[in-house]
């Protein structure tokens, strides 16, 4: 049988008809289809979708049930899922609150799954690998690197001193988000549009999420975001630590440490100084918030 | 004698410059300590201004930083600093930078020739008691001050020297981060003998007088020696506080040995004429000291910062002053006292006085003191406006028996923090 045919029979559309290979067009508006291989990283995939949900205001892009009201249909060995698709993003800047509490319901359902489901192993900042490079610097550029692989060293001493102290505490599994664009607005309704990635244990891609977010809508928005995350209460202070923890780890200076595998030009280097510059300015200003963000949540809740 | 000869004041200054979490020291590199005076004439006097910079490299220690998940403030421990503010060096020195501020006035009429002015560091060591302590002792001199006539300086030069080897090397309590800053004051000779009791005026104080007590009774008794009162709140302070309001007060005795003995690790910043008579005192006043430090941030250039109270309480060596708890503790037994002691009590009540008054007057608040040499016609009146300070101040600070005053006289002249 024909994929589309085979989709017409699950989900008992009359019409239905391919725009990629990816999407289709439906009389119920456009679909895109997503294919597994793995039955338990799918299965993690409907489930974290299914609990998380900002009702009702914000809702993660769940698979579409067929007429047994299953949420996937078996094909090729594989399985295929159906969800909705939204042409464009809308502006979601307005949406701090909501957007906060979903990723808040998102970190507590990633404390408490316990899927069997394969991870991504947690990434680890690369920038020790920049000290066989520094004595063949420009003194510049040396004089540039050298304080920051010290403070580089510090952040990392404290991160790990911070995640010392909660480590009996559970990283969530979490649906690797990096980016607000992830987002969309559908009339009043937001929809988080998830990946089909391997989860992380940890907060990696949600630092990159929330480092893109200060650069996009600034300061404020951030802890707006921030606040929405914490109002709901199963987001303990520990996590919230551990995300700043995470915050800490300096990452920045990874980029360099790949660009230099291929024995760049000083122009090159130069240019990745300043980006380095700004991602680790962002970063600062990202571990104030966050961590400002913490001592008011303690605040509030010792008064 | 009424030859010229040059004469010199002395000064020891020590200091502890604590570091941040994080830049302990694990290997001092090179340390150095350069005067940076300006000398210059003006209105009969010549001023001498300026400081000691010290300038120091270190190692800093690969130590774990510790984050306190608990404390109030996370963002403050968890923040780091912006890529173009690191300023350790690219070999991971670190460097100290600290500012030891001298003012100091003499008579034009001390000083044959400006030219021959010098200040000098006689010596400069200094040790790692720990850490993320850095411990300074210097000795400065100035130089090229001429006397018209065998001054009393001289003699009493001298017989402090015939008394300091008499009596066991004195060594003072020098309370880490304490910043010593002293003249060889010259007493006159009979100065060195003895108070009569009630010898220093007493008088009123809003504060009950401490009181302590020793083994055996004074034997000696010496002029105030400068030191660096200051003001700030410190545990130490405190801690004081609280010995000052034990009642009932005895009198306040110390014992040269004894004491000493106890206080221990104590650099000898004091000079030869202090005798032990005033060991409570100066350790006292040093305390007063430890209040006024600063835990000196490796950045830090120019000025002595304000301690953060939390840092000082965590940094400041207690020892000594628990060592006075204990001598107070012993005051407070009445057995322990006998005649002899009664009869020598009221000059330390004085002294106590003088102790509690620092710790708690908030008028009272001296960074620093100037030496003032007392001129020819020049009265105490004379000194305290033209330094803007009251008689009874220059009295009690000088322990002077009275008004009077003789030429050549040094008179320390307390200035005041919030001048």
């Amino acid at each position: 049988m024909e994929l589309l045919d085979w989709l017409k029979e699950n989900y008992q559309w009359q019409s239905v008809k391919f725009v990629n290979e990816a999407l289709i067009e439906t009389e119920q508006g456009r679909k895109r289809l997503r294919y597994w291989s793995d039955k338990a990283l799918l299965d993690w995939h409907i489930e974290w979708r299914d609990r998380c949900s900002v009702t009702p205001y914000m809702l993660a892009d769940r698979m579409i049930r067929n007429k047994d009201q299953e949420a996937s249909i078996s094909w090729k060995g594989g399985w295929l899922t159906v969800h909705d698709e939204v042409d464009q993003s809308a502006v979601v800047s307005q949406s701090e609150t909501e957007i906060g509490k979903m990723i808040g319901a998102m970190v507590h359902y990633g404390v408490q799954s316990a899927v069997d489901v394969d991870s991504v192993p947690q990434k680890e900042p690369m920038y020790s690998e920049l000290y066989s490079h520094v004595p063949f610097l420009r003194d510049s550029h040396r004089q540039f690197i050298a304080p920051l692989l010290m403070e580089s060293e510090k952040r990392m001493k404290k991160a790990i001193a911070l995640k010392a102290s909660f480590k009996n505490e559970t990283l969530p599994l979490l649906d690797p988000i990096t980016t607000p664009k992830q987002a969309k607005k559908v009339y009043q309704v937001l929809i988080w549009f998830g990946t089909r990635q391997p989860p992380e244990r940890g907060y990696y891609s949600l630092r990159m999420f929330l480092s893109e977010w200060l650069e996009k809508y600034g300061r404020e928005s951030l802890e707006i975001l921030l606040a929405g995350m914490y109002e709901d209460d199963r987001v303990t202070r520990e996590q919230a630590i551990l995300l700043c923890a995470e915050c800490l780890h300096p990452y920045e200076l990874d980029s360099l440490v790949m660009m230099l595998e291929r024995n760049p030009r000083d122009t090159e280097i130069e240019e990745e100084l300043q980006k380095i510059t700004k991602e680790w300015e962002r970063s600062k200003v990202l571990v104030q918030v966050i961590s400002a963000s913490i001592d008011k949540k303690k605040k509030v809740l010792t008064q | 004698m009424t030859q010229e000869h040059p004469s010199k004041l002395s000064f020891s200054i020590e200091e502890s410059v604590w570091l941040n979490k994080g830049q302990e020291v694990e290997e001092i590199l090179g340390m150095s300590l350069e005067p940076e005076i300006v000398i210059e004439e003006k209105d009969l006097h010549v001023y001498i201004k300026g400081g000691l910079r010290l300038v120091g490299e270190y190692r800093p220690t690969g130590s774990a930083e510790v984050v306190d998940v608990d404390s109030e403030s996370l963002e403050a421990q968890l923040s780091f600093r912006s890529a173009g503010d690191v300023t350790i060096s690219d070999d991971g020195t670190g460097e100290i930078k600290h500012f030891f501020p001298i003012d100091v006035t003499i008579p034009i009429s001390r000083i044959q020739n400006l030219d021959d002015v010098y200040v000098q560091v006689e010596s400069f060591d200094y040790d790692l008691p720990e850490r993320s302590c850095i411990q300074l002792t210097a000795d400065i001199s100035i130089s090229g001050m001429t006397t018209q006539q065998e001054t009393v300086e001289k003699r009493v030069e001298q017989e402090i020297e015939k008394e300091a080897a008499k009596v066991e090397e004195p060594k003072f309590g020098a309370i880490p981060t304490a910043f010593s800053f002293e003249a060889k004051k010259r007493p006159e000779v009979g100065d060195m003998t003895p108070p009569s009791p009630g010898r220093y005026p007493s008088r009123p104080f809003p504060f009950t007088p401490v009181s302590e007590e020793s083994a055996e009774p004074v034997e000696e008794k010496t002029p105030a020696i400068g030191a660096s009162p200051s003001t700030r709140y410190t545990r130490q302070e405190q801690e004081v506080a609280n010995l000052s309001s034990n009642e009932p007060r005895q009198e306040l005795e110390t014992n040269e040995t004894s004491n000493i003995e106890e206080v221990e690790e104590v650099e000898a910043a004091v000079a030869a004429v202090a005798v032990p008579t005033e060991r409570v005192e100066l350790v006292a006043e040093e305390v007063e000291e430890v209040e006024e430090e600063t835990v000196e941030e490796v950045e830090e250039v120019e000025e002595v910062e304000e301690i953060a109270p939390a840092q000082a309480e965590t940094k400041i060596n207690l020892a000594p002053l628990k060592e006075m708890a204990e001598a107070l503790v012993k005051a407070e037994r009445p057995d322990t006292v006998d005649d002899e002691k009664e009869q020598v009590a009221p000059p330390r009540e004085e002294n106590a006085l003088y102790l509690t008054s620092m710790l708690s007057k908030g008028e009272e608040k001296f960074s620093k003191w100037k030496m003032c040499i007392i001129q020819e016609n020049e009265s105490l009146d004379t000194i305290a406006d033209r330094y803007d300070i009251s008689t009874s101040q220059l009295v009690r600070m000088n322990r002077l028996q009275g008004e009077q005053i003789e030429e050549g006289q040094i008179l320390y002249i307390p200035v005041s923090v919030e001048s």
